[in-house]
């Protein structure tokens, strides 16, 4: 008997985005999907096309070809449903800053269509997720840059849409805040909502996102899981042994024995040995030097993480782009 | 129903924004107050007016010695002996304006001319209007007015606080129904925009809401100067139900050109600056700042091609004519097609920039 393949429910799809700005291609036949409950981590540098994918994802500017179905509903200006099930969070703080937290949160839930007491138990109830109960009736102005950023996630998820895209959320905001946004996101996963999630900050990528895609000038040049990239671009664990006894080749052939090692190799310091998993391997590395009366003068793991692969990628680091 | 919560959520941001307040309700206040308080607390403006009849014609004689003799609440008549006189006299702001008979140059005629004060534009306007009632009688062998009743300005009550109240209410008009570009263009930079568009909500309840709201501002702001006038200068301006429609037609109109303005603009501060320029442009030609009859002939004609020239003078009719809706019903039809064919323009416009 067969065994039966159960899809994830797939909350965004969308199929070869292209949009032109006069002579400039800004983005150039994106295909992803997200599925439900995922988190997607967007990279790229600026200018790649991240800010325009997502405007079309959430039917602010429309493609000149290509689809974007969400919740299974075509997305077009006029689709309220498909509309509804998008929540957009601007990387500019997208409030009134002489309005209440609560006033706007108010303002975007009527647009939102939601009304009388359900409107104001999700007021209530977002404010509660990012920290911001007690501050519910001061003006947006009279808050702090993290507050403001809080609020403007808040108003994001108000409606309770399946998909949020936040476009960089945590630039400029103090750790403290920094640390509420991303409980406040990880909540979010936990509770079945899909994120499409843009960001300069690697660890924030790795921390959050189940999945990520490279865009590059206007093109997906990569996606997977952290692993698959990292895979995709060969690169591998490495742990860096200083030691003067890099030359003695049982030495070599007692760590090439070692479970998980792929491959040592002597440099001027000691041994660079690449492994499948670091951490795991590290221990019958560590017997196999003692065993060979190796002197170990220092031990250094090094993993591959989207920092390597954004560069393997494109040839930069993300944040000099 | 996005259209009414945009326009209230503006409404209510308007009504706590220090720079909407002052310019929809504090400085057309002030500005009425303050020319309130240069021409008096009373409902009327008072100045006099000299006749020299150096003439002496069988025409001049009885048309003279009988305005003498009619002097009402806010014309007084007095005689001088010449032209001199009556020139200094009028520099010296003794007199608001003067009218000269004398003889046609070559001829038995009369001749006829006004000696004016840019400080008494209302002395000038009327000495002219008598003036031209006068000459249009001598041409057509019509009977010469012989009382102040007679005239085209004969009973009219010429109140100053109505007259520079709608006017500074006007002038300001410009910038109050002008922040609704600048909101719009505001909504874009911070990407706002971005937001309410990503929900169900469509680029034209933006525009149209954001105007609604500057406009029941407007229309707010101008009434409580008509408010206000009229509690503390007792100024007349007319019949009030007709006032409350010119008031609307009015907000319309400037709200229309607003926002034709502000669709030439891209950033808020170029809204700001184009709004500042056809303000004053507007103004100057539609007489704001000069008074009902200070301008040049030409500017004068030039008057009623602008809003705010057309709505002065219907504020102007209704005070001091105490004219009925009938009258200005051509002037309000006139206004609201100005206002909705230039404001189709603007928000056309700006739904381009906004939407790119």
């Amino acid at each position: 008997m067969p065994m039966e393949t159960v899809q994830p429910d797939v909350v965004l799809r969308c199929d070869r985005l292209t949009r032109r700005f006069g002579d400039r291609l800004a983005v150039d036949g994106v295909s992803f999907e997200i599925a439900r409950g995922e988190t997607y981590g967007l990279l790229g540098p600026n200018g790649s096309g991240k800010t325009t994918t997502i405007s079309m994802l959430a039917g602010i500017l429309v493609p000149d070809s290509g689809t974007v179905q969400l919740a299974g509903k075509p997305l077009t200006p006029r689709s309220i449903d498909a509309k509804r099930a998008v929540g957009l969070v601007p990387q500019e703080i997208a409030l009134y800053q002489d309005l209440t937290a609560a006033e706007n949160l108010r303002f975007f839930g009527r647009l939102q269509g939601l009304r009388g007491k359900n409107l104001q138990l999700r007021i209530s109830s977002v404010l509660e997720v990012v920290g911001l109960a007690d501050r519910a009736d001061d003006r947006i102005d009279e808050f702090s840059g993290g507050m403001k950023r809080r609020v403007n996630i808040a108003a994001g998820m108000l409606h309770e849409p399946q998909l949020i895209v936040l476009d960089e959320p945590t630039v400029g905001v103090d750790p403290q805040s920094r640390n509420q946004i991303l409980d406040s996101i990880e909540v979010l996963g936990g509770e079945g909502v899909s994120v499409l999630y843009t960001t300069h900050y690697m660890e924030e990528a790795e921390r959050l996102c189940d999945r990520v895609g490279i865009l590059d000038g206007g093109r997906l040049i990569a996606e997977g899981t952290q692993a698959e990239l990292v895979s995709r671009v060969g690169e591998h664990d490495l742990v860096i042994v200083d030691t003067p006894s890099s030359g003695d080749e049982v030495l070599v052939a007692a760590i090439v024995a070692v479970v998980g090692v792929t491959g040592v190799e002597s440099t001027t310091r000691g041994l660079e040995v690449s492994t499948t998993d670091a951490r795991s391997t590290l221990g019958p590395l560590v017997a196999a030097l003692t065993a060979c009366d190796a002197e170990i003068a220092g031990l250094q793991l090094r993993e591959p993480n989207l920092e390597a692969v954004f560069l393997g990628l494109t040839g930069r680091a993300l944040r000099d782009t | 129903m996005s259209l009414l919560t945009i326009a209230l959520a503006d409404l209510l941001r308007g009504l706590r924004s220090r720079s909407a307040i002052i310019t929809s309700f504090v400085a057309p206040l002030a500005m009425a107050v303050v020319f309130g308080l240069m021409f008096g607390s009373t409902s009327s403006v008072s100045f006099s007016i000299a006749f020299v009849d150096a003439a002496q014609s069988p025409v001049s004689g009885p048309i003279v010695e009988s305005m003498l003799s009619d002097a009402n609440e806010s014309v007084s008549f007095v005689r001088l002996d010449d032209l001199v006189t009556a020139s200094e006299r009028v520099d010296d702001g003794e007199v608001g304006a003067a009218i000269v008979f004398d003889s046609a140059p070559g001829g038995p005629g009369l001749g006829l001319s006004v000696i004016e004060n840019p400080a008494s534009p209302l002395a000038g306007q009327v000495a002219r209007s008598i003036a031209s009632s006068v000459a249009t009688s001598v041409e057509t062998g019509g009977r010469p007015p012989t009382e102040f009743a007679d005239l085209e300005l004969g009973g009219r009550d010429l109140s100053a606080p109505a007259y520079f109240g709608a006017s500074m209410a006007i002038l300001l008009l410009f910038f109050s129904t002008g922040m609704a570009a600048q909101s719009i263009l505001e909504d874009r930079q911070t990407r706002t925009l971005d937001r309410i568009l990503s929900g169900p909500t469509t680029l034209w309840s933006v525009l149209i809401g954001k105007v609604l709201a500057v406009a029941v501002l407007a229309v707010l702001g101008f009434m409580t100067v008509w408010v206000v006038t009229t509690l503390l200068f007792g100024a007349n301006w007319g019949n009030p139900f007709a006032v409350l429609l010119l008031i609307i037609a009015t907000v319309i109109a400037l709200a229309g050109v607003a926002t034709f303005v502000g669709g030439f603009a891209s950033t808020p501060q170029q809204a700001t600056t184009l709004t500042a320029v056809v303000t004053f442009g507007l103004s100057l030609l539609g007489g704001n700042f000069t008074g009902p009859a200070d301008a040049p002939a030409a500017l004068q004609s030039l008057r009623r091609f602008t809003p705010n020239g057309r709505a002065l003078e219907a504020f102007t009719e209704l005070s001091v004519d105490a004219a009925s809706i009938g009258s200005i019903a051509i002037t309000l039809v006139v206004l609201v097609g100005f206002g909705l064919s230039f404001g189709s323009i603007g928000l056309v416009r700006l739904r381009r920039t906004v939407g790119e």
